[in-house]
């Protein structure tokens, strides 16, 4: 339960203040993802409403329904594969799978956005989202490494 | 293998969403009219507080350039007060000079400055004349010499209540007595498009094309605002004078503000 609070302050907090920060809601810092990632890293076997009502909710707060269902579905498959084949030891790899996923993710995203409408494409807010989200990432899981270490 | 297809089958579900747009379409709309209309208040509210976010964003960026618009400001202060003391020490060391020489003491001050922000400009693209927002309002009266920097854009030629209007050194109407910085004689400078003239130049008179020409004041000392420089002489057959050509230094449609010395020439 408190995985969805903490995704729904997020999404609000994202939608709410950081959105009239950066430009538009394709280069907004995607937090929600950040701790979705987290959670799908975690746990061995995550519940597939954990992805869908946070990403349900965000597309609710950016009127964009499906916009972010397709997208966390996606990091879903991008994670769930990764996860069949290699363990997280170091942090040189956390990042790495991190900024992979968000890469991933924002691409799709704006394919997808771009198939509607038209919005520049703009590399440096890209690269600062990008920043964000990786340190934010960093942060949370730092007890995720050490986990698997000993493992 | 089921779930690997429901997965599938929710991501290509989910993008078809987004991209047919379904929810405007006429069979889901009641749904979705609906369940805006229960979320309209947090949508309202998200509105109104990503107004004030991003309001106070740029409120921000505003504050922190006139910080810095200040720090530049404050350092061409310094550098002007510099500039003062140091013309005042020339001021005193000219003074000395002339006291020693018996030259009558000539005080170049006393004038006062109104600064004006520029309009109007002249349709014809002639730059003739320009309309400035101070006007009697402000005591400005025919004849004050306007300028912008060490350059003379022109003199007042009528005063409105609130406006003025400036002829310039572009217009044909525009003459004004004026010397050379390198030949002390006194001329005539008749404005003109593109280039203004210096009148009555005689043919024994050593003018140089770039001579420099400022204004001469008769009544009483002004300023030597420079007028423009001496673009081509010409000579010209069965005539007392030469033309001489002055291509004026001011260009009126880069100038935003003027300043109007209150005196005329």
């Amino acid at each position: 339960m408190s995985f969805y609070i903490y995704t729904f302050i997020l999404a609000f907090i994202q939608t709410f203040l950081l959105l009239p920060i950066f430009s538009g809601y394709l280069y907004t810092p995607d937090f929600v993802t950040v701790a979705m990632l987290y959670t799908l890293l975690k746990n061995q076997d995550t519940d597939l409403k954990k992805v869908l009502i946070p990403a349900f909710i965000l597309d609710l707060l950016y009127d964009s329904i499906g916009l972010n269902i397709s997208s966390k579905l996606l990091v879903f498959f991008v994670v769930h594969a990764f996860k069949k084949k290699y363990i997280i030891t170091t942090k040189g790899a956390l990042i790495l799978l991190s900024l992979i996923v968000f890469i991933i993710e924002h691409m799709f995203k704006y394919l997808l956005f771009r198939i509607k409408y038209y919005y520049p494409f703009e590399p440096i807010n890209l690269i600062l989202c990008l920043i964000f989200q990786t340190v934010a990432m960093v942060i949370l899981s730092r007890h995720i490494i050490t986990q698997n270490e000993q493992t | 293998m089921k779930k690997n297809l429901t997965l599938i089958f929710m991501f290509l579900l989910s993008i078809s969403l987004y991209v047919t747009d379904v929810s405007s379409s006429v069979y889901i709309r009641p749904i979705t009219q609906l369940f805006f209309n229960l979320l309209l208040p947090l949508y309202q509210a998200k509105a109104d507080l990503q107004e004030y976010v991003e309001e106070g964003m740029k409120t921000y960026i505003f504050l922190v350039n006139v910080q810095k618009n200040n720090l530049e400001l404050s350092k061409k202060i310094e550098e002007l007060e510099l500039y003062r003391s140091m013309y005042k020490s020339c001021e005193i060391s000219l003074v000395k000079i002339s006291n020693d020489l018996g030259v009558k003491d000539i005080t170049t001050q006393g004038y006062k400055i109104i600064n004006a922000k520029i309009i109007g400009y002249d349709l014809k693209g002639k730059d003739e004349f320009i309309l400035i927002n101070k006007g009697r309002d402000e005591n400005v009266k025919e004849g004050f010499l306007v300028f912008s920097n060490q350059n003379l854009v022109g003199v007042v030629e009528k005063v409105l209540p609130m406006s003025s209007i400036v002829l310039t050194v572009y217009s044909d109407r525009f003459t004004l007595s004026a010397t050379l910085l390198d030949y002390s004689k006194n001329y005539i400078y008749k404005g003109g498009w593109k280039e203004g003239q210096l009148l009555h130049v005689s043919y024994e008179d050593d003018i140089n094309s770039d001579s420099y020409v400022v204004i001469r004041g008769i009544k009483e000392k002004l300023p030597a605002f420079l007028i423009g420089r001496v673009s081509r002489v010409d000579d010209v057959k069965g005539d007392f004078f030469k033309r001489v050509y002055v291509k004026p230094s001011v260009d009126i449609r880069k100038l935003e503000y003027v300043s109007i010395l209150s005196s005329k020439p």
